[in-house]
Parts: structure tokens; C-alpha cells; sequence
């Protein structure tokens, strides 16, 4: 048998080394989580393609990969850090490898909005952190959620408070420095008061090209009548790893909204939990997707709809190219009690080279009678008479199917209400099609 | 049509709470012993005088089952099956010397027949059919085998076939579906009673619709059939497949196995009606219906398409599944499942595209009621090279009452650009508008049931051939008595 630089014990390693030097390390209780953390990881070891939740997703890349244990790093001073939204009309928190920098984030926040970074508030140790937040429901089918358990450093707690609308977009960088073989395992929890509302677009990127791997946690409780719009931009470079694993809980009459854009990564792995366990809760998992060359884009999400009238809508669309493979597992459970359920579904691919793969597994379970419950998937490519149709009218090949494939997408882009971030998104629709345009067939 | 007309009367007159063939038949069997070890797999391999390859096949099937765990991803909750508790052989007596005639028959065993429904002596009048009857696992009376003998056609239980022409047996046998497929399978290539084997001669349309009635009797024996069909070169042949099975307290088990071979412009259509012991109320007794259907379409512009209604069984295990492997064939699925009481349903189909131009098309619909679980579990596999593939894939549910779940696993795969493939699925109750516009019109409830679901279903069973039709939409009524109210 042959030993990958990256199996499991590489990263039970990584938990030897530093365990000591985690934050909180002082804390019993949170040792304790730890070590029981590290034990499961340990039991459950990497998803393999046995591993029906990972079963399209291979992570031979990762393993063949040397990693180093997580270490705090500084960003170069000369370093220039992207913005996606201007800052008079957001706020930026800086996340570098992982650790918050409260140098480089924007120091005022706006009232009713309060942040606390994750390793500030276990290493003082004044606030009994919720300890069921750090447990997961399905704990064993999530090895990357418990190996984050065992090795988280940083992150953030974001609390808002109730019956605010906050009028700034909060913007999360989480901006790899560059440091080659890196890991950092962030644990971040929001919650939003009842009746309020609130924007958090957290947007991934980093300098340079070197591999590393990110490996995200994400807690999110969206109280009584509340609504968070939770928008994500993946564009990492190509050799990263990101995987990151989302657990929503939505209340009585609360919206959870999402968008996800990913066009970076070697291989990015979103996985977004949403439990509707309230009256009149609502989901909105919304993205789309483009890869390249050997990239690998994994969505998979997972709504439970556990009490009656609640709704959920899901919108995804892909395009790849050379030999990039998308994935796309969507799963909506409607308990036995969750009558009335709404929930519709719908995943749609183009494959714009001969080596691209998509493999999907929309996937319904349902236990209630009284529900209105669809999926729709489709694969294809560009449509032939339509592109016939825009070269006859002077287009050139590539304007034609860049014209295409761009509406293709905008599509799902529909979705977001906010006018300036659906620009956002779209410009870098357009952005991608410019840097990756399609030889003619 | 006499015959269904008489079916048809017969049904109506049934008792509501009675599983409908629920009978034993008293036929004094000629059985292996009880167990399952490498003797048993000798004595069925004596027993049908078989040749040394088939035996030799038999034991590397043994010795593999052996080593394989169940399959274990299906939505099914399965009781842990004793291999040890049941009897893998077993024969109506009367075989030893095979009637020549009808009349030759014995006569508990006509009696049977009529009690089904399907008098032997109609069915050979009733225009078009040729029964080959497995009354438990030997084949007891083949009728118009002369007629299709004219044409080239070979229809034969699959152990004559081994002897009559064993060249052709061993080069298909186990092409489709090899003894490793899976554990069900394997347990089936290892102990194989009967089944039927049908030869299509090139360009032969077989003059009429082939069918075998399946009936499993004898107490303790799981029926282990083997069907093999192989349709040459621009031939056509339909095959209709029924099953029914007295009531009892014990699970049975029963893992059939069935293989299709079409070649260049060959058409298959296989229909099967599948009604048997479901379990009572609170699920006791009732099969276990492990099946493994496989057809490839080998030459080019070849066609296999699957047509089931499924509504017995306790447990039904089952992908009919299609390898397009010809340039432009066909694979089509369309079925029906519905499952009420406690009856547990994991079905679907694989439609695997590798030749160019190769289109399959899915309409599945699944009837949930009482406490039971039905679930849809598909895939479709485009490969590489399958250039210009296409599918269409619909499954539908519905649900009937509170308790029952509906569930749908498409797993959808594709390596080619060109290949265009939709998926959709919806699921829903019955509408109550429908409902109360029936009743309005003074039907009862259950009718009212009945009537909105053969409508949800009718894509499904106009595809069935003309026999099966009116028996299916009376089976879709009867599975959902006792769902509603």
C-alpha cells in the first residue's frame, strides 16, 4: 500500500503538532472537543469514492499533496488587497490564511453589528462559546467538519442584533498570502437577531499561484422573521483547495439567501446544510459555476424541511471547459410532518469541451403527501441554431458563443436582488468567458 | 378477448381484504435438500443432466456468491436473509415423464391455471400467445412451439436450450449480466432452475407475443429463473412476463436473472406485470423480489425498451437497465411501481450510452399509499465517445396518505459535450379537486382513487401489449384497495 503524502494521519499529524499552540488551549472543555473531534476524523478518515456523499468527487489531488500544519502568518506591507464593494457602502473584515488581520479590516462597524474573531474569544476564554455550535448534526458523514473542529484557529462570530437592517454589505476577504502548502481551518458563526437583515459577501482569493487548502466552517442561525443575503466569490487560483461546509438553521418566517460564484480552485467543494424547522422559513441556494483546465467544482447542498409551509428554491448553472468536471448533488428531505412544503430544483450544465464532465444527483426524499416538490437537471451544449443564428447577423464565432454562454449564466445570476452585487457577479461571468475564450468546436 | 373478459369479472368479484392468487397448490415436489452449499449446486446440476461447462460455471458462481457482500445502497430495509432456510430445487412430480398434451396434464395443476385466470385452453385459442408455464421452477406445458419452430423461432425453457443448443447458451449466458454482478445475481448463476430462452432468427418478426407465466408454489423454495433473449439481425420479438404467487407466512426470496442481445436493426420489447405476495398489514410475509435485468443493444440501430407494473412484493429490488452500445439503438424504460401497506420499492433503470447517436428515453411513475416507501433510483451514463446521445428522463410520484414516502435518486453522468440529456421529477398527492369532482359524479372514494391514478399511470401502460392492459389497470386499482378512507 502506498503511503499519499496527504491520508488521514498527515493530518492527525498536523493535529499533534500544534495542538498545543491553538488558541485555548487552556480550556478543558474545548481540548476535550478537540481530541473527540481528531478521534472522528480519525474513524470516519478521507471520503473516498465509496463515500456516497463524495462519490463524484475524487480527492486523490489533495492527497497526493504535501501539506503543512496550520502556522499564523503576515502578509508582505506592500501587498495589495482586492475590494469587491466600495467602502463607503461596506465593510471589510481581512482574513489572511485564515487569521483575522484587525489591522487591515475596517476598524467601525456599524451599529447593531458586532465581530469577534474566533481566536480572541477562545483564547481569553470569557465567553463560554456555545458549545452545541461546534457540534453537527450528521457529525459522521462530515470528516472536513470534524478534522476543522479538532484544528481550528480563527474566524469569525458575527452577531447582529435584532430588528436592524444593515445598510452596508459586510464583505469577508479571506485572501491567501501565497505560502506554499499551507492549511488553514476557519470556524465562523453568524447570527442574525429576528427581524433584522443583513449582506455578507465573503470572497476567496490569494496571491500568486501556490497550492494550499482552506477548509471552511461555517454556523449560521437566522432568526424569527430575519432575512441574511449570503453571497460567496470563489475565484482562489487553480491550484488551491477549498472546502467548505455551510450549516443553516432558519427560523419562523426567516429568509437564508445564497449565491455562490465560483470560478477558482483545483478543487472547490461547497456544501451548504439547510434545516427549514420553523413556519413560513425560507431558502434560496442560488450559483453558478465555471471551470477550466483540470478544475473540479463541487456543489452540494441539503434542505430539510422538517415543519409544514416552508419553501426552498435552488438555481444552478455550469459551464466547463478543457478538463474541468462539475458536480452538483442536491438533496431535499421533507419530513413526515413538513405538509405544504414547496421546494423546487434545478441544476443546468454546458459543456463547451470534448473532456469536460458534469455528474449530477438531484436527489428527493419525501415523507409528507401534501407538498409540491420538483428537480429538473440538464446537460448539453451550446445550442447550434442559435449560434447559426448570431453568426449570420456578423458575429464572429467566439462573440457568438461568448454571447451565449454568458446569457446562459446570467441566468441564474437573475436570482440576486441586490443590482449592484448581480453586477458584480456578472462582470465576472464576462471576466471569464474574456480570459478563457472557447476555440471554435 | 374471453380470457380477459373473465379476468376481468373475476377481479371484481374478489373479496376486498383477500391478496387476490392467494392459494396453495397441493403437487407432491421432487426437492433438493434444504440449504445451500456446493452439493446443492451439483444436484441441480444432475438433476438437469447439464453439461460440464455449465456446472464448472455454476461452482465459479458458488465459490464467488460466497465471498460478496449484499448490496446494501438501495432505500430498503431488508431482514436478514438465511440462505440455509430455504430449498433451491424443486419439481412438480408429474415432470419425470413430460405430458405430450394438455390433456396429459395434471389436472390440480389446470386447476391452478383456471383459478388465475388464464385457462390453458383459451390462451391457446386467445390469438397470438404461446405460454410457457413455470409452475415453480419447471417448465410444465409449452404450447404453438411447432407454429414458431416454422419460422426459426427457438422459444424453450432454458434447460432444454442447454441441451438443444448449448453453442449458442454458452456464448450468451452470462454475457449481459456476468455471474459478479452482484450477490443476487450470483446466487441466481449458481442455482438456476429454469426460465425461458428465446432465439429470433436474422430478419424473423416473431408472429406472436412470447409469455411465460411465473408461479411460485411450493413452500420454502426461492424461484431462481434465468431468461435469456437474443434477437439477431433485424428481427422483432415481444416477450411478456406475469407474475402471481399464493399467500404464506414466510419470506420468499426470489432472484431471476434476464438478459437481452439485440443486434443490427433488432427490436426487443419486454413487458412484465409483476403481482405477487405483498405481505399482510403489518408486513409479514411477502417476496423478496431481487431481480437483474440487463439488455444490450449490440448492432446498430437496435432497440430494447422495458415495460413493467410492479405492484406486488414485499421488498422489490430491480433496475432493468440498457447498454447502448450499437451506433443510434434505443433503450426506453417506462414503468409503473406501486406500492401500498408496508411494501418497500427500490427500482429504476441504467441506460449507459457508449455508441453514437444513442437515445433512451425514462417515464417512470411511482404510487405511494398505506405505510410504504417507493423510490426511483436511475442512472444515465454518457460516455466519452457517445457522441450526440440523447435521453429524456420523468419520473413522476404520487403520494396517497400520510404515512407513505416517495423517493427519487437520478444519478446523471455525462462525459460528452454533445450529449443533450433532461431530467425531471415531481411529486405530488392526489388532487383533491380531481377527487371531489368524482365523487360529485357519484363515485365512490375508492373508485374515485382508482380512476385519478390509472389516468397518473396511463403513459406507462398504454405500452403495455393488449393482454396486459386491462389486467394491469385492474391490478393498479386492486394494490391501492384499503389506502384511502
Amino acid at each position: 500500500m502506498v503511503t499519499l503524502p496527504s491520508d488521514k494521519e498527515a493530518f492527525i499529524a498536523h493535529y499533534d503538532q500544534s495542538k498545543d499552540r491553538l488558541p485555548g488551549s487552556s480550556l478543558a472543555w474545548l481540548n476535550e472537543t478537540r481530541a473527540k473531534n481528531i478521534a472522528l476524523f480519525s474513524d470516519i478518515g478521507l471520503p473516498s469514492a465509496k463515500t456516497e456523499l463524495w462519490k463524484f468527487t475524487s480527492l486523490n489531488p489533495l492527497k497526493k499533496q504535501a501539506f503543512s500544519a496550520p502556522e499564523t502568518s503576515e502578509l508582505a506591507a506592500n501587498d495589495e488587497l482586492p475590494r469587491l464593494i466600495d467602502s463607503t457602502s461596506s465593510v471589510r473584515l481581512v482574513f489572511i490564511d485564515g487569521n483575522y488581520s484587525e489591522a487591515l479590516s475596517d476598524s467601525s462597524l456599524p451599529t447593531g453589528l458586532t465581530m469577534e474573531s474566533l481566536a480572541t474569544v477562545l483564547e481569553n476564554g470569557n465567553r463560554d462559546l456555545d458549545q452545541a455550535r461546534l457540534t453537527r448534526p450528521r457529525a459522521e458523514e462530515q470528516p472536513f467538519v470534524a478534522l476543522n473542529t479538532a484544528l481550528m484557529a480563527d474566524g469569525y462570530i458575527l452577531s447582529i442584533a435584532k430588528d436592524v437592517s444593515l445598510e452596508k454589505t459586510i464583505e469577508i476577504l479571506h485572501l491567501g498570502s501565497g505560502k506554499a502548502e499551507s492549511t488553514h481551518h476557519t470556524r465562523n458563526i453568524i447570527s442574525v437577531g429576528s427581524g433584522s437583515k443583513a449582506t455578507i459577501i465573503e470572497h476567496n482569493a490569494d496571491h500568486g499561484e501556490n497550492v494550499y487548502f482552506s477548509n471552511a466552517a461555517t454556523d449560521i442561525n437566522v432568526d424569527e422573521n430575519a432575512t441574511l443575503h449570503h453571497y460567496r466569490v470563489q475565484e482562489s487560483n487553480k491550484s488551491a483547495f477549498l472546502i467548505s461546509s455551510t450549516e443553516v438553521e432558519v427560523g419562523k418566517g426567516a429568509t437564508y439567501d445564497s449565491f455562490l460564484l465560483n470560478t477558482g480552485a483545483r478543487l472547490a467543494r461547497s456544501e451548504i446544510n439547510v434545516s427549514l424547522a420553523a413556519e413560513n422559513s425560507a431558502c434560496h441556494l442560488n450559483g453558478t459555476y465555471m471551470g477550466t483546465d483540470d478544475q473540479h467544482c463541487d456543489i452540494t447542498t441539503r434542505v430539510d424541511h422538517k415543519t409544514p409551509h416552508t419553501t426552498c428554491d435552488e438555481v444552478i448553472k455550469g459551464v466547463l471547459s478543457g478538463n474541468a468536471r462539475g458536480v452538483f448533488q442536491g438533496k431535499i428531505i421533507v419530513h413526515e410532518q413538513a405538509q405544504k412544503t414547496v421546494g423546487n430544483q434545478s441544476h443546468r450544465a454546458m459543456l463547451l469541451s470534448d473532456r469536460a464532465e458534469v455528474d449530477v444527483k438531484p436527489e428527493l426524499e419525501i415523507f409528507a403527501d401534501d407538498v409540491i416538490c420538483s428537480h429538473g437537471c440538464t446537460s448539453g451544449q451550446i445550442d447550434e441554431d442559435a449560434l447559426f443564428y448570431l453568426r449570420s447577423r456578423g458575429l464572429s464565432q467566439e462573440q457568438a458563443q461568448s454571447l451565449l454562454v454568458n446569457a446562459f449564466l446570467a441566468d441564474a445570476v437573475e436570482a440576486v436582488q441586490n443590482e449592484d452585487l448581480k453586477d458584480l457577479f456578472l462582470v465576472r461571468i464576462t471576466n471569464w468567458l474574456e480570459r478563457n475564450p472557447n476555440k471554435p468546436a | 378477448m374471453a380470457a380477459t373478459q373473465e379476468t376481468v369479472e373475476q377481479v371484481q368479484s374478489l373479496e376486498m381484504d383477500k391478496y387476490k392468487y392467494g392459494f396453495v397448490t397441493d403437487i407432491e415436489s421432487e426437492k433438493a435438500p434444504k440449504g445451500l452449499s456446493e452439493d446443492t449446486v451439483r444436484f441441480i446440476s444432475a438433476k438437469k443432466n447439464e453439461p460440464e461447462w455449465l456446472l464448472e460455471w455454476r461452482l465459479k458462481a458458488y465459490r464467488l456468491w460466497l465471498t460478496m457482500p449484499e448490496p446494501k445502497w438501495g432505500k430498503l430495509e431488508i431482514p436478514e436473509i438465511d440462505y440455509q432456510d430455504s430449498y433451491y430445487y424443486s419439481s412438480p412430480k408429474s415432470m419425470e415423464d413430460r405430458p405430450q398434451s394438455l390433456d396429459e396434464v395434471d389436472p390440480e395443476l389446470l386447476r391452478t391455471y383456471e383459478k388465475l385466470g388464464i385457462p390453458i385452453k383459451e390462451q391457446e385459442v386467445l390469438a397470438g400467445v404461446a405460454v410457457d408455464y413455470v409452475f415453480d421452477s419447471v417448465s410444465v406445458a409449452t404450447t404453438f412451439r411447432e407454429q414458431l419452430k416454422e419460422v426459426g423461432v427457438i422459444f424453450c425453457p432454458i434447460s432444454e436450450a442447454i441441451q438443444d443448443y448449448p453453442e449458442l447458451v454458452k456464448k450468451y449466458l452470462g454475457s449481459v449480466v456476468p455471474a459478479g454482478d452482484n450477490k443476487h445475481a450470483c446466487l441466481n448463476s449458481a442455482v438456476f432452475t429454469d426460465g425461458s430462452f428465446v432465439y429470433i432468427p436474422k430478419g424473423v418478426r416473431c408472429p406472436m407475443e412470447l409469455s411465460t407465466y411465473f408461479r411460485i408454489n411450493e413452500l420454502n423454495t426461492g424461484q431462481f429463473e434465468r431468461t435469456l433473449i437474443v434477437a439477431d439481425e433485424g428481427s422483432y420479438v415481444s416477450y411478456l412476463e406475469g407474475c402471481t404467487a399464493p399467500q404464506r407466512d414466510e419470506n420468499q426470496l426470489h432472484a431471476a436473472v434476464v438478459e437481452l442481445v439485440t443486434m443490427d436493426d433488432a427490436e426487443i420489447k419486454y413487458s412484465t406485470v409483476q403481482n405477487w405476495y405483498p405481505g399482510d398489514e403489518d408486513g409479514k410475509g411477502g417476496i423478496y423480489n431481487f431481480v437483474t435485468k440487463r439488455g444490450i443493444c449490440k448492432g446498430k440501430n437496435s432497440k430494447i425498451s422495458w415495460t413493467q407494473v410492479e405492484t406486488g412484493s414485499a421488498i422489490t429490488w430491480k433496475y432493468p437497465s440498457c447498454i447502448l452500445q450499437g451506433d443510434n439503438s434505443v433503450g426506453e424504460f417506462y414503468s409503473v411501481a406501486i406500492t401500498n401497506g408496508r411494501q418497500q420499492a427500490d427500482t429504476g433503470t441504467k441506460m449507459i450510452h457508449l455508441g453514437k447517436n444513442t437515445t433512451s428515453r425514462i417515464i417512470s411513475k411511482g404510487i405511494s399509499a398505506g405505510k410504504s416507501q417507493n423510490t426511483y433510483r436511475g442512472l444515465v451514463r454518457v460516455a466519452a465517445k457517445a457522441e450526440g446521445a440523447r435521453n429524456f428522463t420523468q419520473c413522476d410520484s404520487l403520494l396517497v396518505g400520510e404515512t407513505c414516502g416517495a423517493h427519487t435518486v437520478p444519478y446523471i453522468e455525462s462525459k460528452n459535450r454533445s450529449a443533450r440529456l433532461e431530467h425531471e421529477a415531481t411529486t405530488s398527492k392526489i388532487s383533491e379537486d380531481q377527487l371531489f369532482y368524482c365523487r360529485q359524479r357519484g363515485i365512490s372514494e375508492e373508485d374515485a382513487v382508482g380512476l385519478v391514478v390509472n389516468g397518473f399511470c396511463r403513459e406507462v401502460l398504454q405500452e403495455l401489449p393488449m393482454e396486459f392492459a386491462v389486467e394491469a389497470q385492474q391490478l393498479v386499482k386492486i394494490s391501492l384497495e384499503g389506502s384511502v378512507g
